[in-house]
């Protein structure tokens, strides 16, 4: 594929990849790292993929493999209570954006991996559960066992400022 | 049942307001074309080579590329599945850890 | 009546299982749970996976041995005689009895089975428990039980499970680096001995 049609492929998904491995990750420097190796892999395969929709399913797949291997290889002792707080702070610092979106960030860093993961293809992607189980080439039972656990923990853990939020929502 | 549901709707809705995509880095695009290989040079063939490889590919190796393709198929599926009860055991696993690392949760021996 | 049904169940297996040692054939251990169809009709989404020693070894031909997940799998599998996993999710609490359990946790009592982790929670979160089976001091099997009030998983490994696989592998799957729990470092490998 010409470099030029492969910029507006990179272009096109950029957001997305990046959004993927940021919100699986919580750290800006790491995320693009993996971001821009999922576009460099993605180049090795772009002629084989027939459709637009294709490239969109393989950029979601190898973003979220790609960005849980990364998560995998970090310390976990950072998600007990307390820790998480500071943590945050050494993080690369962050454009503005809107409070709820950080404090749903912060509430997805909770969640194990896996199930970090589902829940952004399904809310922010906005695949349905077939499709994610399509996308990650699981069974959609799986899918939907594993967000109804992610909601529940969600719901759990939220703190009073995001229930507030949920009840003018 | 009817008041958890409807907690799942407002946070389903409110993850899906909140979670709209981030902006990559400026810039990101650049730094990505950067790292790109350049294409090789690529000697031309002759236009008859790929239709006399195609033949020869036919007669030589129908039925045994199909078997092989069968199996290809099988395997992936395999590893899919092997790697997905690593991946499911990791989970569980990791959902043990966490109860017993929360202090304060239960008791634990 | 179901309830009783499914108990008689759970007796035979533990007689089969009480028999099975002694014939010494080496035959594919039984998964240790047979209230898999029991749970499968009450669960609102259920996940079974079943794979033998012969189907990881299929499976194994097809993961690429440079490295990376690929070759940290294989080297994994190579070693197991399978991995069983089952996941329920139910709809509400009380699909399961904590009599239905306590028959699954009975069938390691006086075996080669040791209970390495046990956790109870007293907010009625749920219940973890972890058996390690022990052959001349070495890891020959792993079960694990988690429970809560609307979801039940179970992973069964036997065969040679190397703690040092596991442990290098705590980053890889996700598999937690200390299995040992909350005592601090102490490995998988040291709270088996």
């Amino acid at each position: 594929m010409e470099h030029a049609e492969f910029r507006q492929i990179v272009v096109e998904h950029q957001a997305r990849v990046f959004s993927i491995a940021y919100r699986i990750l919580a750290d800006r420097g790491v995320a693009e790292e993996v971001a821009q190796d999922v576009f460099l892999a993605l180049y090795g395969v772009v002629d084989g993929l027939a459709s637009a929709d294709h490239i969109a399913a393989w950029v979601r797949r190898v973003a979220v493999h790609r960005a849980t291997d990364a998560l995998r290889r970090r310390p976990r002792t950072l998600h007990a209570a307390g820790q998480l707080e500071d943590w945050m702070a050494q993080c690369s610092p962050e454009p503005a954006a809107s409070a709820q979106t950080l404090s749903m960030e912060r509430l997805l860093l909770d969640l194990p991996a896996m199930q970090r993961s589902l829940v952004l293809l399904r809310y922010q992607e906005d695949l349905t559960p077939d499709e994610i189980a399509a996308t990650l080439g699981m069974p959609v039972a799986t899918v939907k066992s594993y967000l109804q656990r992610a909601l529940k923990h969600l719901r759990t853990r939220a703190s009073e400022t995001w229930k507030e939020y949920m009840r003018h929502a | 049942m009817h008041e958890e549901n409807e907690d799942f709707g407002a946070l389903e809705r409110a993850l899906g307001d909140s979670l709209g995509v981030r902006s990559a880095p400026e810039g990101f695009a650049d730094r990505v074309m950067a790292r790109l290989p350049r294409k090789p040079e690529r000697a031309a063939t002759p236009w008859w080579w790929s239709i006399a490889a195609a033949v020869l590919l036919m007669v030589c190796g129908g039925a045994y590329w199909q078997h092989a393709q069968q199996e290809r198929i099988a395997g992936e599926h395999a590893r899919a599945q092997a790697l997905l009860a690593l991946r499911l055991t990791a989970a569980v696993l990791n959902d043990v850890q966490q109860k017993v690392v929360v202090p304060g949760k239960g008791e634990t021996e | 009546m179901k309830v009783a049904a499914m108990r008689y169940a759970l007796l035979l297996m533990l007689g089969a299982a009480a028999v099975m040692p002694a014939s010494g054939q080496g035959s594919t251990p039984v998964f240790p749970v047979t209230l898999g169809k029991t749970l499968a009709a009450r669960a609102s989404h259920y996940t079974e996976i079943s794979m033998d020693k012969n189907m990881l070894a299929f499976a194994g031909k097809f993961m690429s041995g440079g490295s990376g997940d690929d070759a940290d799998a294989k080297k994994l599998i190579d070693k197991l005689d399978g991995i069983y996993v089952r996941e329920y999710d139910f709809e509400k609490p009380g699909q399961y009895s904590a009599e239905d359990l306590e028959q699954i946790r009975q069938q390691f009592v006086g075996s080669q089975w040791s209970p390495m982790v046990k956790e109870r929670s007293k907010t009625a979160d749920g219940n973890s428990d972890i058996y390690v089976k022990l052959v001349n001091g070495q890891m020959q099997g792993l079960f694990v039980l988690d429970a809560e009030p609307t979801e039940l998983d179970f992973v069964y490994i036997p065969g040679r499970v190397d703690p040092d696989e596991l442990q290098k592998l705590g980053g890889s799957f996700g598999l937690p680096k200390n299995l040992g729990g909350a005592q601090g470092a102490a490995s998988l490998h040291e709270r088996a001995k």
